[in-house]
């Protein structure tokens, strides 16, 4: 028989996006048949007095307290229930007092505690992201800048900076590196190999060294140097200093650069150094694919063709294994956490002849203007959709508006997403998006790729279970999803023609 | 009680505060005790009494109630429940020492003038609810989902629309103005008996029981229909109905203890006027027409307080809008 269980938490304030991501996984424990976690104002203990939830304990509750109410289906799954829920509860709470007790304050405490650490991973606002990393230029450190929002007269300054010291200035805005094995901020736990990544482009190293990683290979070091390392006013300076230090590795014998179409003169400059090395280069720029190369690099189109001339070998793909699917409407809608996987779609579709846009076009797409039409590529993680809030490997929540507004969009027919896993990113994004989508789908079909290991902290293969269990067509790679939906959409396309004609 | 600090050996220097909205400023000026109510990753809450005082990083936004501080608070290492201790131009809470002698004080800029388009972008921006999360309030006022709250909360919209309404003309229900549509037939008696900005028992008690009916309603640190309400009271301020703003401000204040204390202050902040600069974006993007603006900045504030906010602003927008005909 159901029982009504109730916890008020005194004067308790939590941040609202952690009070929704909370009611969500206590609404999902085992045995729990109604959930609410709300504060406890009269007008909301109406809405648990009328679902039937609100017990003795919840009607006490004043305005200013936070109410956890439940329906379990038996007495022991209640108290089970509850306990779980007070651990979510407890969770926040204590971060402040982690924090405190564990971790340094300043840049000169932590190398004291750890004198013999060669970098420092800066992620304060923009504002103070310089005084931060000059800091740690001046204790001798090399930085990688998380921080966005750094102006590109500052970049420079500081990357001259740490030039005429021998130091690497990674970023700003750099979400990704694996130092010896050691994956910072936005990054997939891979096996150490032989193949070194320089990369301007956070997720563009991950998918690369996720696939890398899945067909066997390994990572000596990943190297991010923040995305406009490569604009002309900066010089490529990070980016030429990586290659030097991968080009002296002894655990380096293939280097991969990736990066969005850099400017021209910065291109020659990287391309001459790439030549004065011995070692095999593949050469990544996204988007860009009429560029001359020196003898010892060749030139990948997208992130997975990188990936196999790293390797040497075509990487396996069950893209031709998936049965056809069957879309309402003729277009395919890309929602992405991962800016270089968005970029990547649009070339695997310009380069199919298909027309297409997005916020942040690449050569060849168009810029996308108001409502989204046709076949349409949206980052999510532009500024545009992050500003004050979290990016969407952190609360994929961000991609639920504009999944909605795709799932009622009758033009289309095919929804591609990426999911991204590893270190920094949420705990449970294909969870999550399983749960948005539920089993309906209206003639919509859902395309995915998941770029991560089953190393990672969410394994690989759970994440793809959760999304297969939803009927949710999973890729092996970000390509190989873009170019199933186009085709996908191809055939719905054809069936539209061919009813037009009848 | 003792104002005076004690700078030893062991605290850090002072963080300097960059900038203060002018609630907050008042407040620090007055000094007193209190205690921090909330930590979270990029702000925290002070509360003195009825008052809170949010201490945050730049990304968080600048606003009435709002310190913005050189520092990631999450690092600060500050707990809930710590005493704090204000004045002096100072704060002292833990071992940090927050320094306000040379801060800015900040405030929004002049609202921009509504263009003619107004109705044509309050309509646009309902046709865009779809977008918002399940749980908001803005589904309610546009007739979109079917979930608990939008159910209690759909009528209460109604009530609050009907009271800023003038009396109804025959085609002001369509088909494409939910809210209105759901009007009941008592409700549009009562505002045909009431001129629509008169101030009889019967429109205070209907205002009255409309703002007790939202506030404190629905999910988040602020309640939906706390963030409704203000963004009535924000596009009531942009728009200059100086007297409704000031009655609703009345009726908000009173009902003040139905929700939470922490977005009680946020509302009395409101009803004096005071809004944070993320919402003021938002408003200011309704009134020059721009409805994506307007739907890029709900969708930066909290989970569905930008919506909520938005739903709260769009229906007063159509409401007081007829008033200037």
């Amino acid at each position: 028989m159901s029982v009504i269980r109730n916890e008020v938490r005194r004067a308790t304030y939590l941040d609202s996006i952690i009070l929704m991501r909370m009611s969500r996984e206590i609404a999902a424990l085992a045995g729990v048949e109604e959930a609410g976690l709300i504060m406890g104002t009269p007008a909301n203990k109406e809405i648990l007095r009328e679902a039937g939830i609100l017990g003795p304990e919840g009607e006490k509750a004043e305005a200013g307290d936070l109410i956890l109410a439940l329906r379990a289906a038996d007495p022991a799954a209640a108290e089970t229930a509850l306990t779980e829920a007070g651990h979510l509860l407890d969770r926040p709470s204590t971060l402040g007092a982690a924090v405190a007790a564990d971790a340094p304050r300043t840049l000169r405490a932590a190398l004291r505690e750890l004198p013999e650490a060669n970098l420092a991973l800066i992620s304060v606002p923009g504002d103070f992201a310089v005084a931060e990393a000059r800091k740690a230029l001046d204790l001798g450190l090399h930085a990688m800048i998380f921080s966005d929002n750094v102006p590109l007269a500052d970049e420079v300054a500081l990357k001259r900076e740490a030039r005429e010291r021998g130091l690497m200035v990674m970023g700003p805005d750099c979400g990704t590196a694996i130092i010896a094995g050691v994956p910072l901020a936005f990054a997939n736990v891979v096996p150490r190999g032989d193949i070194g990544i320089v990369g301007a482009s956070g997720t563009g190293i991950q998918e690369i060294s996720s696939l890398i990683a899945r067909a066997g290979g390994g990572v000596s070091h990943a190297i991010g140097t923040g995305g406009r390392d490569l604009k002309a006013e900066v010089g490529a300076i990070t980016t030429l200093m990586a290659i030097d230090a991968l080009d002296a590795d002894a655990a380096t014998n293939h280097v991969v650069l990736v990066s969005k179409p850099p400017a021209a003169d910065v291109a020659r400059r990287v391309l001459d150094r790439i030549a004065a090395t011995t070692k095999p280069f593949t050469v990544c720029f996204i988007g860009l694919s009429d560029f001359a190369l020196p003898a010892n690099a060749r030139a990948a189109p997208t992130l997975k063709a990188a990936a196999e001339l790293a390797l040497g070998r075509p990487l396996a793909s069950r893209a031709a294994a998936v049965s056809p699917l069957h879309v309402r409407g003729p277009y395919v809608r890309g929602l992405f956490a991962g800016g270089t996987l968005c970029s990547e779609a649009q070339v695997v579709f310009a380069a199919a002849g298909a027309a297409v846009s997005s916020n942040v076009p690449v050569p060849g797409a168009a810029a996308l203007a108001g409502a989204p039409a046709g076949h349409t590529m949206i980052d999510l993680g532009d500024d545009e959709f992050t500003r004050g809030r979290p990016h969407p490997m952190i609360e994929p929540a961000v991609r639920d508006g504009p999944l909605t507004a795709a799932l009622a969009d009758t033009n289309v027919g095919v929804v591609l997403v990426d999911v991204v896993l590893g270190y920094g990113g949420h705990a449970d994004p294909a969870g999550h998006l399983a749960q948005v989508l539920g089993a309906r789908r209206d003639g919509v079909a859902i395309v995915a790729s998941v770029t991560g290991t089953d190393a990672d902290p969410q394994p690989r293969r759970e994440q793809v279970a959760k999304l297969e269990a939803v009927s949710v067509v999973v890729a092996d790679s970000n390509a190989d999803a873009a170019a199933l939906a186009l085709a996908a959409a191809g055939r719905a396309n054809t069936r539209e023609r061919g009813a037009a004609a009848r | 009680m003792s104002l005076a600090f004690d700078c030893g050996a062991d605290v850090d220097p002072s963080l300097a505060v960059k900038r203060a909205g002018v609630v907050a400023r008042a407040v620090c000026r007055r000094g007193g005790r209190g205690e921090v109510a909330a930590v979270f990753e990029r702000s925290l809450y002070l509360r003195l009494g009825d008052d809170f005082i949010c201490i945050g990083d730049p990304t968080i936004g600048n606003g009435p109630t709002t310190l913005i501080i050189a520092a990631r608070v999450a690092e600060l290492g500050l707990q809930r429940g710590q005493s704090a201790f204000i004045g002096n131009a100072r704060i002292a809470v833990g071992d940090v020492l927050l320094d306000l002698s040379n801060c800015e004080t900040w405030r929004p800029p002049p609202w921009p003038i509504a263009c003619a388009t107004l109705p044509g972008t309050c309509a646009e921006i309902a046709q865009r609810a779809v977008e918002s999360p399940a749980d908001s309030l803005v589904r309610a006022a546009f007739g979109i989902g079917d979930t608990p709250l939008a159910r209690r909360a759909r009528p209460r919209i109604a009530k609050f629309a009907s009271w800023l309404s003038p009396p109804p003309s025959s085609s002001s229900a369509t088909a494409d103005d939910p809210v209105n549509a759901a009007l009941s037939t008592e409700l549009r008696g009562q505002c045909l008996l009431d001129a629509p900005l008169s101030r009889g028992t019967t429109r205070g008690e209907m205002l009255a029981q409309a703002v007790r009916n939202l506030i404190g309603l629905g999910y988040g640190l602020t309640p939906s229909g706390d963030d409704f309400l203000i963004g009535a009271l924000a596009m009531l301020d942009a728009l200059q109905q100086t007297n409704i703003h000031a009655a609703l401000g009345r009726a908000v204040v009173a009902a003040a203890d139905r929700t939470s204390p922490l977005s009680a202050s946020f509302l009395r902040a409101a009803a004096a006027g005071h809004v944070g600069e993320n919402l003021h974006r938002m408003i200011a993007a309704i009134m020059t027409g721009e409805a994506d603006a307007a739907v890029a900045a709900a969708t930066h504030i909290g989970h569905t307080s930008g919506w909520d906010t938005l739903a709260g602003a769009v229906v007063t927008a159509r409401s007081a809008d007829d008033h200037r005909c």
